[in-house]
């Protein structure tokens, strides 16, 4: 029972983070800080968690995908993160892989 | 909020470097937020800060999740890696010491105090020699675990108490590592020099060397082995804790201002050989000597009273 529970663990672990990156750009078209997405995205349905977050979307600035400013919004300095030029055109194509998967795998599912 | 810089201290510690400050600025962002929004009527604003942290994770848990770059040694294998290493670092020196007392004890016919603290101080070097290899080695060992072999034991996050994140050193009182290896190896090398090779402070001049302390200085080297040997002991306190504390610096100001006097002492009196060089006028040397020694004398006195005086007021800011 409990292997049946670790192996089911892993596997939904492993579907979530394959949508997850594109779940985060699909909310940054407009522009966030960290905080506010997670609220967002929760209030969507998606629970991530911060300390997930946050590194996510360091990584995704890193990449070039995202453009991130600091900005002095009282009561303190925030860092905003929103889509770049080069992050517009991945989720494009991104999204369109994902909608081609779900279809795929939608018509394999119906055969069960 | 004083938690929180504390907590965010401790999370810079485990950062690359070049992401730290930026890493540190957005977390701090985020736990404030958290703060703000935490659902806590009951629990006063400490109490509510303490509570964020402690959801947040331990520093070494939040820090592996924003570094970009894989540790060399896994997350699985830390904690059994830092209690090795808290073992060897203790337990290496405290070994050799020991061996180093008993044979001093048994085998030389005349102990003093002095003679042994002094032959444990040669030792220093062989002790750092051996625990760096010992930790090189240890180091070296997790590598390979960590790339090859994939642990039995599961992983837990570490489970820790914001109470007991270390207190935010300030300015006066941080002792930064570098200044503590540097205080270290100067007083080995000084108790070397002084004790064991006093020919070798000389004058050099065409291939000739010219003693240049005399008997008299050997009256006060005692007080200044004295003097160093509560340096390194400070030194070592340092280099292990990272930090000074009112207790050290009073002691460090006890020894600042006896360092002062015994430089003044040596001013005073006739210490330098006489430095004769055919054709050159030397006399001069030994007075310029005399009046570094007043001058760092002064400066250790006054220098000391300043930091010491520092340390007092900001005792009392704390209050």
């Amino acid at each position: 029972m409990t292997e049946k529970k670790d192996i089911l663990k892993n596997l939904y672990h492993e579907l979530r983070k394959g949508t997850l990156v594109l779940a985060v750009l699909s909310q940054l078209k407009q522009k966030h800080y960290g905080y506010s997405l997670v609220e967002s995205l929760n209030d969507k349905g998606l629970i991530i968690d911060q300390n997930t977050l946050y590194p996510l979307l360091r990584r995704l600035d890193n990449q070039g995908l995202l453009q991130s400013t600091w900005e002095v919004v009282e009561p303190r300095p925030r860092k905003y993160y929103q889509l770049s030029k080069l992050g517009i055109a991945v989720y494009k194509e991104l999204k369109e892989e994902y909608y081609m998967n779900y279809q795929t795998i939608s018509s394999l599912l119906k055969e069960d | 909020m004083e938690y929180l810089e504390r907590y965010l201290l401790q999370i810079g510690r485990h950062l690359n470097k070049k992401d730290r400050e930026d890493t540190i600025n957005e977390l701090r962002d985020l736990l404030m937020e958290n703060y703000e929004n935490f659902d806590g009527a009951s629990l006063n604003a400490e109490e509510t800060m303490i509570q964020v942290i402690k959801n947040f994770g331990a520093p070494i848990d939040v820090a592996s999740k924003y570094n970009s770059h894989e540790p060399l040694i896994s997350k699985e294998y830390t904690p059994l890696f830092y209690l090795i290493l808290k073992i060897i670092s203790i337990s290496l020196p405290g070994a050799l010491v020991l061996a180093n007392t008993i044979e001093y004890f048994t085998n030389t016919e005349e102990t003093s105090i002095m003679n042994f603290l002094l032959n444990t101080a040669y030792m220093i070097p062989s002790i750092i020699q051996a625990v760096v290899m010992a930790l090189a080695f240890l180091l070296l060992t997790f590598i390979i675990l960590s790339r090859y072999v994939q642990p039995k034991f599961e992983f837990t996050e570490h489970e820790f108490n914001p109470k007991t994140l270390p207190p935010i050193p300030q300015d006066v009182l941080k002792a930064p590592m570098w200044e503590s290896v540097i205080g270290i190896v100067g007083a080995v090398v000084f108790l070397y020099l002084f004790n064991l090779q006093p020919g070798l402070i000389a004058i050099y001049f065409e291939g000739n060397r010219i003693q240049l302390l005399n008997e008299s200085f050997e009256q006060i080297l005692p007080f200044f082995n004295i003097s160093v040997f509560i340096s390194l002991g400070l030194y070592i306190f340092y280099l292990y804790k990272r930090r000074k504390n009112f207790t050290t610096s009073t002691i460090e100001f006890i020894q600042g201002i006896f360092v002062g006097v015994i430089m003044i002492v040596l001013a005073q009196r006739d210490i330098f050989s006489p430095i004769l060089i055919d054709g050159y006028d030397l006399a001069i040397l030994p007075t310029i000597f005399r009046i570094l020694l007043w001058v760092g004398g002064i400066g250790s006195i006054i220098g000391n009273v300043v930091v010491y005086i520092k340390v007092l007021f900001r005792k009392e800011d704390k209050k």
